[in-house]
């Protein structure tokens, strides 16, 4: 990197005041996608996951730059007046809490400078000192995009800090700008009269409010939360009524059209964009991926792909070699080999490894059979994911969830489920309507099996043939559908239009992607692993004091009367309570021992996938939206599971398919 | 539509047909019946199959621009670029979600594709919508 000037005159500058407290913490905003995450990597060493698609950061991270100052990465937003869920969050920091932070970088992409400078504006007018950072440099050049950035530094009266931070270019100017961020001139042009509404509330204020044009904007554009807690009703009504009678909308739609217009005169003599536009390869790429008729074989070729790589490469290969390999017949037998020669006690043995063992049940399914199905899909996923392709097959599939009372938009956390549900149930907050965030997360738990339970159950279905696979996808996808089209008249609310922002199609850096299947890795050894252990250990009491068995009478009647399935099976669905996956392949594990046909196979296999993915799902149900929701998905789930395995078992013997 | 019957040399209109009200393909069938003296003859325009050849071999002529350069977005060709005029107001929501990607009254946009959703570039963003939401956007051809 260049060194420049005014790099090595930065340690000895005189600032004349301090324009931000050193412990108050930076926060990083901006639109979505425009490399908040990469930056906040870059100030802090720390990695987030990073990825090519809205909505990756739910919730804020924390990290801290060398000298202690925190920073805050936060989800991306676009406006600050309306806020999603996914929105809140940065919404509430930057409003609620906008006394506590100390400066605000807003990161901008250097492609798209008339929506991140709408956003410039509402920080603006809350009056936090900010540093505004235009990324992705290299992209805005290739694309032809001439930007002067001194002139746009002296017209908003602030740092303007271009970077490549993909490339940690222009990072080092960023720090030292961070120590110059102070608060921008205002240059919004609003009308007189919502000038004079907005001096107006300002009245209304307290004096020692900071950043009160902000706050008056807000309350304008119908902040209930800040009108409480300035206890403003009567009057600040009354201003608004009056206010959105002049323009006969409501006074955020107008805020923003005259910030967007503004935006762009902004923009005037500062940026140069071309007018002619090369069709670049990812411009052919991207119409391709949602075109009416290629858009179809472009997902079947990407679903082959992703198939031969998981399916093939993952659940056959590499666990051959992990689980048969490695733990049949070297972990195993040598630890069986130890433990017995060195532990006199049977129940120790037993314990580690017995039927029930931690070696050889817990380990030798979580490590051998699961690990390596989960860790190539995390690589297919996150190469889908920084490809850019997954808001793609949104518009291709907005048709098929709009059946179900959705938009497509359900697409991403329904994709990220396969990888695994309780991150997916985080991520429902895109949606924009509490009814989508409940139908997904009751669809998400109903029937997206995840990886680690899609690994299991593709080995299952070598045990059937191809009529036996297509009656359980047909099972799965039909129980869906029909939930979904019920969830959807039955639960109050509605469904929000489908707006869908495309990312540009991306070459994803290998880098990337081996942090990120590294960050998910790590969570799942550290998550998942250790509910494995907790559930063969309870297996392994309740078998010691003969519950299992008293539990397997109990439930008899459902699994050998209703399912039709040995009595044995019942274990496998009490663990199934645990973890899905776990179960599965408790049933995997039965049927390679030629205790299920193929019937009972095809009919285990229903219930377990219909089952509630996890524990950890369900306590991410809860804490996203309270008991009552997360009890209503359980009794929901659990009798359908069991409903349509009884059904399918009865038609079985109705109609005698060969399996 | 008035048909011309080339045996009788009568003129009908569509409702003048007997044929279609008693017949199992109803108004769907490519015959039509002379009232008069009870000849059939095909309705090229009904006919699916002769649409096909036509528009095949380019003797369909398509459908003349209308005079005003102003329509929905949602009646915008794949390619056709346009200015914005007006954003319903129907919902204050869309119209405001809307306004944060760039699309306001005054901004140029290029559709890309109707189906299976409308693309459309504003600036360098790309976005998909549904039609509901491009049939509220009020465009300008006349660039």
């Amino acid at each position: 990197m260049p060194v420049k000037a005014h790099e090595t005159a930065a340690s000895c500058h005189a600032t004349p005041a301090p324009l931000r407290t050193n412990d108050a913490p930076i926060v990083l905003v901006g639109n979505p996608n425009v490399g908040k995450s990469v930056i906040f990597g870059r100030l802090t060493g720390r990695y987030v996951t990073v990825s090519n698609y809205p909505g990756t950061t739910v919730e804020i991270t924390q990290g801290s730059m060398p000298d202690g100052t925190p920073v805050i990465d936060t989800p991306g937003i676009n406006s600050l007046y309306s806020a999603s869920d996914d929105e809140r969050v940065t919404h509430d920091l930057l409003v609620t809490l906008r006394d506590k932070v100390g400066a605000v970088v807003q990161v901008a992409d250097g492609k798209n400078l008339q929506r991140a400078l709408l956003l410039t504006q509402q920080l603006v007018d809350l009056e936090i000192p900010l540093v505004l950072v235009i990324n992705m440099i290299d992209e805005a050049q290739i694309a032809g995009i001439e930007i002067d950035f001194d002139a746009l530094a002296r017209k908003l009266g602030i740092e303007v800090v271009p970077v490549t931070a993909i490339r940690g270019e222009g990072i080092k100017h960023l720090t030292e700008a961070l120590t110059r961020a102070r608060v921008a001139h205002h240059v919004t042009v609003y009308d007189p009269y919502l000038e004079d509404s907005i001096a107006r509330v300002m009245d209304l204020l307290p004096a020692n409010v900071g950043g009160g044009r902000g706050i008056a904007l807000q309350l304008l554009s119908g902040n209930q939360h800040l009108a409480q807690t300035y206890q403003l009703n009567g009057e600040l009504t009354t201003i608004n009524t009056e206010t959105s009678k002049i323009y006969g909308r409501p006074l955020k739609t107008v805020f923003t059209g005259l910030q967007m217009a503004n935006a762009a005169a902004l923009m005037n003599d500062i940026v140069r964009i071309p007018e002619e536009r090369r069709h670049s390869l990812a411009y052919r790429l991207s119409a391709w991926a949602t075109h009416p008729l290629w858009g179809w074989p472009v997902l079947l070729a990407v679903l082959y792909v992703v198939f031969k790589f998981v399916g093939e490469f993952g659940a056959v290969t590499l666990v051959g070699f992990f689980e048969e390999t490695m733990f049949g017949e070297w972990i195993n037998p040598f630890a069986t080999q130890i433990v017995e020669a060195v532990i006199p006690f049977a129940i120790v043995r037993d314990l580690l490894v017995g039927e029930y063992g931690m070696i050889t049940m817990a380990l030798s399914y979580g490590l051998g059979l699961i690990f390596p199905i989960v860790t190539t899909f995390f690589i297919a996923f996150s190469v889908l994911e920084d490809s850019g392709y997954l808001p793609r097959l949104a518009v291709m599939l907005n048709r098929a969830f709009k059946s179900m009372g959705l938009n497509g938009k359900a697409v991403l956390p329904m994709i990220l489920g396969l990888g695994c549900d309780t991150m997916a149930t985080m991520s429902t907050r895109i949606m924009e309507t509490r009814k989508e965030r409940i139908m997904v997360t009751l669809l998400l738990a109903l029937g997206v099996p995840c990886s680690a339970q899609l690994g299991v159950l593709l080995g299952m279905v070598t045990a059937l043939s191809p009529l036996g696979v297509f009656i359980w996808a047909a099972v799965i996808v039909g129980v869906m559908l029909a939930v979904g089209w019920l969830a959807q008249r039955i639960l109050p609310g509605q469904r929000s239009d489908f707006i869908l922002e495309l990312p540009p199609i991306r070459l994803p850096h290998v880098s990337n992607i081996i942090i990120k299947t590294l960050a998910r890795v790590e969570w799942y050894l550290k998550e998942v692993v250790p509910l494995f252990i907790l559930s063969t250990l309870i297996l392994f009491i309740l078998d010691r004091i003969g519950a299992l068995v008293v539990i397997e009478d109990l439930m008899s009647p459902l699994v050998v009367g209703l399912l039709g399935l040995p009595a044995a099976a019942a274990g496998a669905f009490l663990i199934g309570f645990l973890r899905r996956d776990y179960g599965a392949t408790m049933l995997f594990g039965m049927a390679l021992g030629g205790q299920l046909d193929a019937g009972q196979v095809l009919v285990s296999m229903v219930v377990i996938t219909l089952f509630v993915p996890c524990i950890a799902n369900v306590l991410m149900i809860f804490k996203e939206f309270g008991w009552r929701v997360a009890t209503g998905v359980i009794f929901t789930v659990f009798p359908i599971a069991f409903a349509a395995g009884a059904l399918v078992n009865a038609l079985l013997g109705l109609f005698r398919f060969a399996l | 539509m008035v048909t011309h019957c080339p045996l009788c040399g009568y003129d009908f209109n569509d409702g003048d047909m007997a044929c279609h009200t008693s017949c199992v393909f109803h108004n769907h069938c490519s015959i039509v019946c002379c009232p008069n003296c009870g000849y059939q003859l095909p309705d090229e325009n009904r006919s699916h199959l002769a649409d096909l050849f036509k528009r095949l071999t380019g003797r369909k002529e398509e459908q003349p621009e209308p005079r005003s350069q102003l329509r929905p977005l949602s009646a915008l060709l794949p390619g056709q670029s346009a200015r914005i005029v007006k954003v319903s107001a129907a919902t204050a929501h869309r119209q405001e979600r809307l306004s944060v990607f760039g699309v306001i009254p005054g901004a140029k946009i290029t559709l890309q594709q109707r189906k299976p959703a409308y693309v459309l570039r504003v600036g360098f963003t790309e976005l998909s919508i549904e039609y509901e939401i491009a049939d509220s956007i009020l465009v300008d051809l006349a660039v």
